[in-house]
């Protein structure tokens, strides 16, 4: 938390649509994808959130309006406790060094033609504190070493480095300018297992020594449990489940997460076969003319009429668990009466509190 | 398809190598690689990049073949030796008697042709029926395969399909000519969680139809969900190999315990560092010398300077490569309760 205990960042009703251009004499909107619709989320400081979903669900694009890499077209964004929803490209500078991001594709996110010192200096040079050759090489040597590479690497490019090794000179660029808050989109799903775990746990000692705080998106949800405090839950642009991750994986509250737990087939045979399967029809539909009430309802095993009319508010359980679903499980009735409707709730969605089915 | 007794293999991979020039060197990408596939059996091949798991695969259809590349050993498919097969012989056998499917569906249906159309052509290239009866054929296949409307699917692009349906349409396409081995090349590596279980169940209801299945994959939990049979390929070369409770209940090669260890798993709660595998998988044209996963191996002693040969150690059905004695790795493979690599041996000695 900072000082006021605000969240270090949080978006409130976050929309972005992109809209889609045609039209023959006039350069008219045709359509809107609605990559994020109402979602709203606050990360503490010091605190690791999983963002989780399938693709074009709106994880990516999430990040990328959090971080204002793009502009929200509605609701704000928040850092630090100042509201930088509209800031324009000169206010958003002394912000960037606070705030970078780690890519998924290790080969395609450095530049080929520059070593890798001057990848990690780059940011440095352009944005921090250290001035002059030997003082932005000593700073650089200092971040390979932190991230488990070695000085001597200071001249190579990238093309002599393994994945694993790539992916370590990611973090070191972000790490480069201090900053608080990093977004890591899928950082470790395009490695293999043995080096994903490697990564997974210098992600976990530089959170420990620096204090750092994450936005994990990934699809693989054992690698989100592992590393995540908190697990929000995404489909369709809509916020599904929010919730510790102890309590996402132990007692799901939304249809959707019980069924994308239950897709991920386990390396333990015996367990696998005990468990039980859900497998969804049917694949995710557009986000340009998405399911009218829950964005679920059309591949939901558990909708009825009233998930097809009304979107369900985010309701919230307590212990920090928030869902919107109409027919939720793992709650029972007692839970159901206790609990209220979050002021992080979609405006559109309705009134209509879950009933147990 | 007629039965065969499930002893006798369909598929007799013998000592095969294959090895590629490169202007670094030699890349040696499979090594004295030994298997057998068994009628009805679904045998996985497991590991991580550049382990050789896939270009044992394409081998067996003849897809490595290049003018850089040079091969050893043998692939027995009934009569027919593989390896030295003439071109023609491997075109009457693939798709026919063996057909693959690709982790890139994207890539691999041709992007101008309708999937339907291109499904008939497979039928026709193998089978003399009328052109009307093989795009029958396919409607019906398109059915099989849970696409809805398959008689409007059928005329349409790949790029109109989601990537779920277009894996669909693969399998479809492959199950054209009712081939008796079914090479799958991680084939729901790309697809999301939701999609991927669609095709692995698909892949359970189809079992009676597919006849064996060679599954390549480095996602272990698919292996435990489907596969009867494990290989573990490490550095071009088979380490261990055994049915697949042995692999995930008694696994005997270090490499595999790192493998199973490192995996962030679902089902349980996160309690500090994962077990990963210290260093990164070694170069194949200067492989070291002895086990190959010696320099990355907490356990390695100087017995591992020399290679040891794929024998059974632990059980008479399950083989590994490791000079370890089966007691020692029993204990040693224990990291707080589960299994895994330990980071170093000092609990150990």
């Amino acid at each position: 938390m900072t000082a006021d205990g605000e969240p270090l960042v949080a978006v409130e009703h976050l929309e972005h649509h992109f809209p889609m251009r045609g039209g023959v004499l006039f350069d008219r909107e045709v359509a809107r994808v609605r990559a994020v619709d109402d979602v709203t989320l606050a990360i503490a400081a010091g605190e690791t959130v999983g963002l989780v979903g399938e693709s074009g669900c709106g994880k990516t694009t999430l990040c990328r309006n959090l971080l204002r890499l793009l502009e929200p077209t509605g609701g704000s964004v928040r850092f630090g406790g100042r509201d930088i929803t509209h800031l324009g490209r000169r206010e958003l500078r002394p912000l960037r060094r606070e705030m970078q991001m780690v890519f998924q594709d290790p080969y395609a996110s450095l530049n080929p033609r520059r070593r890798v010192g001057q990848i990690v200096g780059d940011p440095i040079r352009s944005l921090g504190e250290a001035s002059g050759r030997e003082q932005v090489r000593a700073r650089v040597q200092e971040l390979l070493e932190r991230v488990g590479l070695s000085p001597e690497h200071y001249n190579r490019y990238p093309y002599e480095f393994s994945g694993g090794q790539r992916q370590r000179i990611g973090l070191a660029r972000a790490l480069a300018l201090q900053p608080r808050l990093i977004v890591a989109d899928e950082p470790v799903s395009a490695l293999d297992v043995s080096i994903q775990a490697q990564i997974i746990n210098l992600l976990d000692e530089l959170q420990e020594d620096l204090g750092l705080t994450y936005l994990f998106v990934a699809h693989d949800l054992g690698v989100v449990r592992h590393v995540s405090d908190r697990v929000a839950v995404m489909y369709l642009g809509k916020l599904m489940e929010v919730a510790p991750a102890a309590q996402l994986y132990g007692r799901p509250v939304h249809p959707y997460t019980v069924a994308l737990l239950s897709a991920i087939p386990i390396p333990d045979p015996r367990a696998n076969a005990r468990r039980e399967r859900i497998v969804l029809e049917g694949d995710v539909p557009s986000p340009i003319d998405p399911p009218s009430g829950c964005r679920f309802h059309p591949r939901c095993p558990r909708a009825t009429e009233v998930c097809a009319l009304v979107e369900p508010p985010l309701v919230d359980y307590g212990e920090g668990r928030l869902a919107a679903c109409h027919h939720p499980v793992n709650v029972d009735a007692g839970e159901i009466a206790a609990a209220a409707i979050s002021p992080a709730s979609p405006a559109d969605a309705g009134e209509v509190m879950p009933t147990k089915s | 398809m007629p039965e065969r007794p499930s002893s006798e293999p369909l598929l007799t991979v013998e000592d095969l190598g294959v090895s590629f020039a490169t202007e670094d060197g030699v890349v040696r990408a499979v090594d004295g690689v030994s298997f057998e596939l068994r009628a009805g059996e679904v045998l996985a091949i497991v590991g991580e990049s550049g382990c050789g798991k896939s270009v044992t695969a394409q081998t067996i259809l003849g897809l490595t073949r290049s003018s850089n590349a040079e091969f050893s050993g043998s692939i027995h498919y009934g009569e027919t030796e593989l390896v030295r097969a003439s071109e023609a012989r491997l075109r009457a056998i693939r798709g026919e008697e063996i057909a693959m499917v690709f982790q890139d569906s994207m890539t691999s249906l041709h992007p101008v042709y309708r999937i339907g159309w291109q499904i008939a052509e497979q039928i026709r290239a193998h089978e003399d029926v009328s052109e009307t009866a093989a795009r029958d054929r396919a409607v019906e296949l398109l059915a099989e395969v849970g696409i809805p409307d398959p008689a409007e699917r059928a005329d349409a692009y790949p790029h109109e399909l989601s990537g779920g349906m277009r894996q669909r349409a693969m399998i479809a396409m492959a199950l054209a000519n009712r081939p008796r081995i079914l090479i799958a090349d991680e084939p729901t590596t790309a697809l999301d969680v939701t999609i991927q279980a669609q095709i692995i169940a698909l892949l359970g209801d189809l079992r009676g139809e597919l006849g064996s299945v060679l599954l390549i994959t480095h996602d272990l939990g698919v292996v435990a969900e489907i596969a009867d049979r494990v290989l573990v390929m490490y550095a071009g070369m088979l380490i261990e190999q055994g049915e697949r409770d042995a692999i995930f209940y008694d696994p005997q090669h270090p490499y595999t315990w790192g493998l199973l260890g490192s995996i962030p798993r679902l089902d349980r709660t996160s309690g500090g560092r994962l077990p990963s595998i210290a260093g990164a998988p070694p170069s194949l044209i200067h492989r070291p010398e002895g086990c190959a996963f010696r320099p990355r191996c907490p356990h390695a002693f100087d017995r591992c300077g020399a290679l040891p040969a794929l024998e059974p150690r632990a059980e008479p059905a399950h083989l590994d490569r490791c000079w370890l004695d089966v007691e020692a790795k029993r204990y040693r493979r224990d990291v707080d309760g589960q299994i895994g690599l330990r980071a170093d041996t000092e609990a150990v000695s």
